[in-house]
């Protein structure tokens, strides 16, 4: 039995080590430092390679702010032609301001947010409205809480649906790996659920019919409902009081002390509140 | 439930129906003092929504503070089986209405009592919405409805009963579920997910518990693509007769459809059919409709491939069917597409392995099938071993398949071979291959030898040979496949005499 | 001898590839019970000429009658003439996916709406004539080139042809497999079967034709019967290539 264990972890190494190299050589391109480790790397060995700044924290290139985004959810991040925009967007370029940062900002599908910043080899930090929960925090480290949000119900203008009592048993849609999944997941269990990878998609399915509900988050519904989707309303606002905190990657803690002082910073100065202002003009 | 309990429920139910209404959206089931109005718990089988028992999971438990009472400390306590470990949590939030309030308390979970425990400072006030999460919390292992209760203290220290809550539908653990938490335990998993890279990618536990999960995905992408495709051939081999045809209109409107099809990505024709369908009030299943749009897609692609089968068989098997008078639709049918059947198969399989991958484009769309539901543990875990997984189950199809592919194209390639009047030299290897060619029952040629047997029926014209060569084969595969087999057998064209 | 009379009248056939003329101005008449066969070099158009006779090749200018019925003619019923003309291929063109049995049964069933049992008799009829009963079920591939010729022959003649075309049946066949072929045609001739013979088989000329027409770029340019174009040819062209066969 032992033997078969060792044979069968060592056939597993060697082509997992493969593997490994592969995808190295192939992200290696990009940045030529952070490239360098072995093939067998851990995630400490990954980080050595990436420099050091005085302040303690690591990056994966010096003086820069490698920041992704899932930029489909707007006012929080949003594409305006080729630009990426939105409160977190906004926020996360004050903060690199503040920490002496250039900030670059790239786009990526929100359910692979979490695994990329565990991984600690593409970018150092998601600003992607991720609400902060415990399993999420086993896989990276957050910030503090910068925004209190909800999730909403958002149906079509018309629909038959009239409360959420009806809701428990139509087909409902939410965006893969969101807190409204599993809030979906949690809560309606006579409901047939579809996943979505992105907003728009969901929504589209909402104006099909597929699904006859989307549950996400109640800054972003609510902008949806008086901008583009003006054929949709928000059925109810389900107080969920979740937060939205920035991730890290986990061995880089001091990373995200420094950005919870820029925050605090930000609040206590009134510089949040203004980038606030901007982009939630209701509330 | 005490009198006083019952009496305080008359009297706020009213009023607390009214504050519900403005404050949540939860129906009031009753309106005990302080209401549970949800206990649900996360699903902790790997890709379902089932509840396990004596498994953690992620219990929440809310609660709204009735008119008239002050509320400064809640117990919650879980069934008798139920068991908190080192690594749970409790997570505290109140609202009022949507706005999230930061009262000062102090939370904890008592492992001995398996007991919720939290106390405010300062009371909270009626109308206010306490929600309580708990993290990695097991619940009995039963398979039946469990429900916690406790009591409640308000400001004035007086202590209640918590109403009953919702109960949560609990099941027995399963046995990759089972086979995932011993693995848990193991030293050396632990060491292997030491590692970053193998814990996002290999994480021996998650490869376990998403089996079942994504087997059902796999399942339902094989029926996909197992309806679809033998739809897509009648459609193929329609459009291919139109392609060929020589009534203009008909093979401008081929033409229109392989075009259009294959000119556009698989991705793009999903969308337009998913979200622009419904909205011209079309409205199919959506699996239904995957198999519609796979079909249709894939016939295109099957047009092309049976066009240049039909084309790259040898004039002389038209001739000699026209010559002993049968009609062209005779000649098709009698005598070319039997012959065609055989000479496509390879590629058709090829064609049988590319829809099938391509199923994962559904996903997009949300339609559950393998991709999705690997991605579903994907988003759930922020760990991509399921992705491997789902490889593997795209790959106990595709890799048998691609040696399917592989064999019958040396089959048909040795069938060329012994296809024609044999020179002497020749006899021992067509003994030796001649089992293979019985299985075949066929002899076929490859295209470049198609061209060259147009050229020689003309030899005597010379000149007519520009004008009649041109049944070149313009499909990539079958060019590629021409090409394959020209370096597997480089000798044979010129002394290949065959019964063509 | 007038149309009428003769199994297959040509007359002031030409046929153009684009724009080249292989066929000019051609006049053959083939009398019922006739054995034309028809020599020349690679190239002088004698197999395009056997081609027009079944429609195979269309012609560009002349008329073709076949038992007094023009084919040249639109109107005709094409698929109705060819089953009274039987045609044999250098290349066999036998159908792969069937066995010997159902070369020869298809055509039948098909286009003469035999019954399946009818078929088999006269297709076991016709292999036996060719000596090939035994080899009844074997596929094509399974057999020599001269097997698979002579399977073409009898599939021919299953479709109980008035007249026969050889296309140089016997060009891509193996000199020990030539033999067996060249007997089988010898016998339908004797048998009094009208034969039209695209051949380089002189022997075979020789002892078998009634009549020999050599035809080089297009045209006759001798014609008779064996013993005047082989013994005392007048054109030069034919002294010259019965010059190189020799």
């Amino acid at each position: 039995m032992k033997h078969n264990w060792s044979k069968a972890l060592l056939v597993a190494c060697v082509s997992v080590a493969a593997i490994a190299c592969l995808a190295l050589t192939a992200c290696g391109g990009g940045s030529s430092k952070a490239s360098s480790s072995s093939a067998a790397s851990s995630s400490a060995a990954s980080s050595a390679s990436a420099t050091t700044t005085s302040a303690g924290y690591k990056l994966l290139e010096g003086g820069k702010l490698k920041v992704v985004t899932s930029a489909e959810y707007s006012p929080m991040e949003f594409m305006e032609g080729s630009d990426i925009k939105g409160f977190d967007i906004d926020l996360i370029k004050e903060i690199g301001k503040r920490l002496g940062l250039d900030v670059t900002i790239s786009n990526q599908a929100f359910d692979s947010l979490v695994t990329s910043i565990a991984g600690g080899k593409q970018f150092d930090c998601s600003i992607s409205a991720i609400t902060i929960n415990d399993e999420r925090a086993e896989q990276v480290k957050f910030t503090n809480p910068y925004y209190d949000s909800n999730l909403a119900v958002v149906t079509l203008a018309n629909s038959p649906i009239a409360n959420m009592d009806a809701l428990n048993g139509v087909p409902v849609g939410a965006q893969s790996g969101s807190s409204g999944e599993e809030w979906v997941k949690e809560n309606l269990k006579q409901s047939t659920y579809t996943p979505f990878q992105e907003t728009p998609d969901l929504l589209a399915a909402l104006r099909t019919g597929a699904v006859q509900a989307a549950i996400y988050d109640e800054p972003v519904a609510k902008n949806h409902v008086s901008t583009e989707y003006t054929d949709c309303k928000v059925l109810n606002v389900i107080p969920t009081g979740e937060q939205y905190g920035i991730i890290v990657n986990k061995d880089n803690a001091a990373l995200a002390d420094a950005m919870n002082k820029a925050l605090a910073d930000m609040k206590a100065d009134g510089t949040y509140d203004k980038i606030a202002a901007q982009w939630f003009s209701a509330k | 439930m005490s009198a006083s309990v019952k009496a305080a429920i008359k009297q706020g139910l009213f009023t607390a129906l009214a504050l519900s209404l403005v404050t949540t959206f939860v129906s009031p089931l009753f309106a005990g003092a302080l209401t549970t109005d949800v206990t649900t718990a996360k699903g902790n089988e790997t890709g379902s929504d089932n509840i396990l028992g004596g498994t953690p999971t992620r219990v929440t438990w809310e609660a709204v503070v009735d008119e008239g009472e002050q509320v400064v400390g809640v117990d919650v306590v879980y069934p008798q089986g139920s068991s908190f470990s080192d690594e749970s949590s409790i997570k505290v939030t109140v609202l009022d209405g949507t706005t999230r309030m930061n009262p000062e308390n102090t939370a904890s979970l008592d492992a001995a009592t398996t007991t919720a425990k939290v106390n405010f400072s300062e009371p909270l006030q009626s109308g206010l919405r306490l929600r309580l999460e708990m993290y990695k919390v097991s619940l009995p292992n039963v398979d039946g409805a469990v429900s916690l209760n406790g009591t409640y203290k308000l400001a004035d220290g007086t202590v209640k009963d918590l109403g009953a809550s919702p109960s949560i539908e609990v099941t027995y653990a399963s046995v990759a579920e089972g086979i995932s938490n011993w693995l848990d335990q193991q030293p050396f998993v632990q060491a292997w997910n030491s590692v970053t890279f193998l814990r996002l990618f290999f994480q021996p536990q998650l490869i376990v518990s998403s089996i079942p999960t994504v087997a059902t995905g796999w399942l339902i992408s094989l029926g996909l693509v197992l309806v679809g495709f033998p739809l897509a051939i009648p459609l193929g081999l329609i459009a291919a007769f139109m392609k060929i045809s020589k009534a203009r209109i008909l093979h401008i409107l081929a033409a229109i459809y392989t075009g259009v099809v294959r000119g556009t990505p698989l991705f793009l024709q999903i969308y337009i059919a998913f979200f622009g369908l419904p909205l011209l009030g079309i409205n199919i299943n959506q699996y239904v409709l995957s198999i519609l749009v796979l079909a249709f897609n894939s016939g295109a692609y099957l047009c092309e491939i049976f066009r240049a089968g039909i084309q790259s068989i040898p004039k002389g098997q038209f001739e000699a069917s026209r010559s002993l008078g049968m009609s062209g639709t005779q000649t098709m049918f009698s005598v070319i597409i039997p012959q065609t059947v055989r000479r496509v198969i390879p590629t058709m399989t090829s064609e049988f392995i590319l829809l099938y991958k391509d199923t994962s484009l559904l996903a997009a769309v949300g339609v559950m099938e393998l991709m999705l539901y690997s991605r579903s543990i994907v988003s759930l875990t922020g760990n991509m071993t399921p992705y491997i997984v789902a490889a593997c189950f795209y790959l106990i199809v595709t890799l048998p398949l691609i040696r399917v592919v592989g064999n019958l194209e040396k089959r048909l390639a040795l069938a060329d071979n012994g296809g024609g009047a044999p020179k002497k030299k020749r006899k021992g290897r067509r003994d030796a291959f001649s089992q293979m060619r019985e299985e075949i029952s066929s002899t076929t040629e490859t295209i470049e030898a198609a061209e060259q047997k147009v050229a020689e029926v003309q030899v005597e014209t010379a000149a007519a040979m520009a004008g009649d060569a041109s049944v070149a084969i313009d499909t990539n595969a079958a060019a590629a496949r021409a090409q394959e087999r020209h370096e597997a057998t480089p000798t044979d064209t010129d002394e290949r005499g065959d019964a063509s | 001898m007038s149309a009428q009379d003769s199994m297959v009248s040509i007359q002031h056939l030409s046929k153009w590839f684009d724009d080249v003329e292989v066929l000019k101005d051609v006049n053959i008449e083939v009398a019922k019970g006739e054995v034309v066969v028809v020599l020349g070099p690679s190239g002088s158009g004698k197999s395009t000429m056997l081609r027009c006779i079944n429609l195979l090749e269309k012609p560009t200018g002349g008329h073709i009658y076949i038992e007094g019925q023009e084919i040249t003619n639109p109107k005709t019923d094409i698929n109705k003439l060819r089953e009274h003309v039987g045609m044999v291929f250098q290349q066999f063109n036998l159908f792969p996916h069937l066995t010997a049995l159902k070369n020869v049964m298809l055509a039948q069933r098909k286009v003469l709406k035999r019954s399946k049992e009818e078929a088999e008799k006269v297709a076991r009829i016709e292999l036996e004539r060719v000596g090939l009963l035994d080899r009844a079920d074997y596929l094509p591939a399974q057999l020599s080139g001269g097997q698979q010729q002579r399977v073409a022959i009898a599939r021919a003649l299953a479709m109980e042809p008035h007249v026969m075309l050889f296309d140089e049946a016997t060009s891509a066949l193996d000199p020990e497999l030539v033999r067996g072929v060249l007997d089988v045609m010898r016998s339908l001739a004797e048998g009094g079967m009208t034969m039209v013979v695209v051949t380089h088989e002189m022997q075979f000329a020789k002892e078998v034709a009634d009549r020999v027409i050599f035809m080089e770029g297009g045209v006759v340019v001798e014609e008779g019967t064996p013993s005047q174009v082989f013994d005392n040819p007048v054109n030069e062209r034919t002294k010259d290539f019965l010059g190189h066969i020799k």
